[in-house]
C-alpha cells in the first residue's frame, strides 16, 4: 500500500504538478539553505583555481609572516570578505558600465547560490522580486561582457535563470553583421541551435551571436559564438548552425540583471 | 528508524550534493558522487520493509527537489521509489557486508535510476543532449567506489551499528 502511495504521489508530480509550483518548491528550497549552498559553491569555485606559486623567502621573514598573519586574521577576515564582495560587484557593474550604451542601462548585481538542475542548464540567484526582478530579463556576466540567459521563474527573494542552452530557451539574436535575425534555441550540453537561416546569407564559424534589442538594453550584445556551420541535411536551402556560449558557466559566480529589458512572453 | 536522524541526514546529503559535490567532480563538472543514491543503497538494505519504502520515496523526492531534470520533479521520486522497495525485498538475497557487494549494488542501483529517471523524463519533455556515459556510467561507478566509505558513520549515526545490537542481546549468565 505504501509503495502504491508513493508511485502515485510520484506520478501526480511528474504529471499532474506544473513546472511552476516545482519551481517555486525549488526557490523555496535554496532559499532556506541559501547561506550553505553560497558557501559550499564558493569552496568548490576555490578548489578550481590554481594557486600562484610560492616565492622563496628567509626562515625569519617566514616565521614573523606566520605570526603576523596568526594576529591579524581573526580580526580581518569577515571584514575583507565582506568588502571584496562589494568591490567585486562595483568592478563588474563599473567594467559594463565603461562602454558605450550601458552607461544608462539599470542592472542589479546577482550571485548565483547554485545551478538549478543536474544539466546545469539553470542557475537559481539571490535576487528575486524585492529587487524588482521579473521573468523575461536577460542577465549577463560583468566579467564577459555577454548575455548568457533570462529569468525564467522569480519568488520573492530569489529567482531562477534559464541559461541560452537550456531546451526551453529561445533568443531573438542576429548573426555578425548580416542582415538576418533568427530564434536561437538551447540544446542542452552547453550548445545552442539557430534553424531557419537561408544559406544565401554568408556565415560563417566563429561569427559572433548577438542579442536583438529589447526597450532598455538598446545595445547590442554578444551572447554566443558559431561553431559549427553546414547546409542542413533535411532542408538543403537552410544552415544547420550550432553555437555555443562566450561565458564560461561552470566557473560563474556573479552576474547582473538587465531590470528593465523583458521578452515578450 | 530514527526518523529525526534521518531527515537531517538527507538534507545534510541535499546540500552537500548541491553545493559541495562539485568539489570532488573528476573529468567533468557532472561526474560526481552522488549522495543521495548511497543513501537510498543503505536504507534500502538496512531498514524493515516498510521503512526501506518510505525512505527511498522521501529520498527520491529530496534528489528531485535538489537537483532536478528538465525542472521537471517525480522522475526521481519514482526510480529511487521503485528501486529502492526492490532492493529490500531482496535483502535475504543479497548480502552487503562486504564492501565490494556494496560498490556492486550501488553501482546497479544508479544505473538503474538514470535509466528510468532520463526514460521518465523523456516522457514529459523533450531531453536536453546530457551525457548519457556521464549519468549511467561514471556517475554510479563514482558513487559505488565512496559508498562503502560511507556506510559506517551513516550506520553510526542512524544507530543502526548490528554489532552494537547483538551485544545489547548478548545471553545473561
Amino acid at each position: 500500500m505504501l509503495f502504491t502511495w508513493g508511485m502515485l504521489a510520484g506520478l501526480i508530480f511528474l504529471f499532474l504538478v506544473p513546472k511552476d509550483l516545482t519551481g517555486q518548491l525549488q526557490l523555496a528550497y535554496a532559499r532556506a539553505f541559501r547561506w550553505p549552498l553560497a558557501a559550499g559553491r564558493g569552496l568548490t569555485l576555490a578548489s578550481r583555481t590554481a594557486t600562484p606559486p610560492v616565492q622563496d623567502i628567509s626562515r625569519k621573514d617566514h616565521k614573523a609572516l606566520l605570526t603576523a598573519y596568526g594576529q591579524t586574521r581573526n580580526e580581518l577576515a569577515n571584514l575583507q570578505a565582506q568588502l571584496q564582495e562589494a568591490h567585486r560587484t562595483i568592478e563588474g557593474l563599473t567594467k559594463l558600465r565603461d562602454r558605450p550604451g550601458w552607461e544608462n542601462v539599470p542592472l542589479r548585481p546577482a550571485t548565483i547560490i547554485a545551478p538549478a538542475d543536474q544539466a546545469h542548464n539553470e542557475l537559481i540567484i539571490n535576487r528575486g522580486q524585492q529587487d524588482d526582478v521579473a521573468v523575461g530579463q536577460f542577465v549577463i556576466s560583468p566579467d564577459d561582457h555577454a548575455i548568457t540567459g533570462t529569468i525564467s521563474d522569480v519568488s520573492p527573494k530569489g529567482a531562477k535563470v534559464r541559461l541560452i542552452t537550456d531546451p526551453a530557451s529561445k533568443i531573438a539574436v542576429t548573426i555578425a553583421d548580416l542582415n538576418v535575425s533568427g530564434l536561437m534555441e538551447g540544446r542542452g550540453n552547453n550548445t545552442a541551435r539557430i534553424p531557419l537561416i537561408s544559406t544565401k546569407h554568408k556565415v560563417k564559424k566563429g561569427d559572433p551571436v548577438y542579442a536583438r534589442k529589447q526597450p532598455g538594453l538598446d545595445t547590442p550584445v554578444i551572447t554566443a559564438r558559431v561553431t559549427e556551420c553546414k547546409p542542413d541535411a533535411d532542408s538543403p536551402l537552410l544552415w544547420d548552425i550550432k553555437v555555443q556560449p562566450v561565458c564560461d558557466v561552470a566557473n560563474l559566480s556573479e552576474i547582473a540583471v538587465v531590470i528593465s529589458a523583458q521578452l515578450p512572453q | 528508524m530514527h526518523w529525526l536522524r534521518f531527515a537531517v541526514l538527507v538534507l545534510v546529503a541535499s546540500v552537500l550534493q548541491t553545493s559541495l559535490m562539485g568539489a570532488l567532480s573528476i573529468i567533468r563538472p557532472d561526474v560526481k558522487p552522488d549522495l543521495l543514491l548511497i543513501l537510498l543503497v543503505f536504507f534500502a538494505v538496512r531498514s524493515k520493509p516498510t521503512d526501506a519504502v518510505i525512505s527511498s520515496f522521501i529520498i527520491g523526492f529530496a534528489a528531485d527537489l535538489t537537483s532536478p531534470t528538465m525542472g521537471l520533479m517525480g522522475p526521481r521520486i519514482i526510480s529511487f521509489g521503485v528501486f529502492g522497495t526492490l532492493l529490500s525485498d531482496l535483502q535475504g538475497i543479497i548480502s552487503t557486508r562486504r564492501g565490494i557487494y556494496q560498490a556492486a549494488t550501488i553501482f546497479l542501483v544508479g544505473l538503474l535510476t538514470a535509466g528510468l529517471s532520463y526514460l521518465l523524463t523523456f516522457l514529459r519533455a523533450e531531453t536536453a543532449e546530457v551525457s548519457l556515459a556521464a549519468q549511467l556510467l561514471w556517475q554510479p561507478l563514482y558513487s559505488a567506489i565512496l559508498g562503502p566509505f560511507l556506510s559506517l558513520p551513516m550506520a553510526w549515526w542512524m544507530r543502526m551499528n548490528k554489532r552494537g545490537r547483538r551485544r545489547r542481546t548478548g545471553r545473561r549468565l
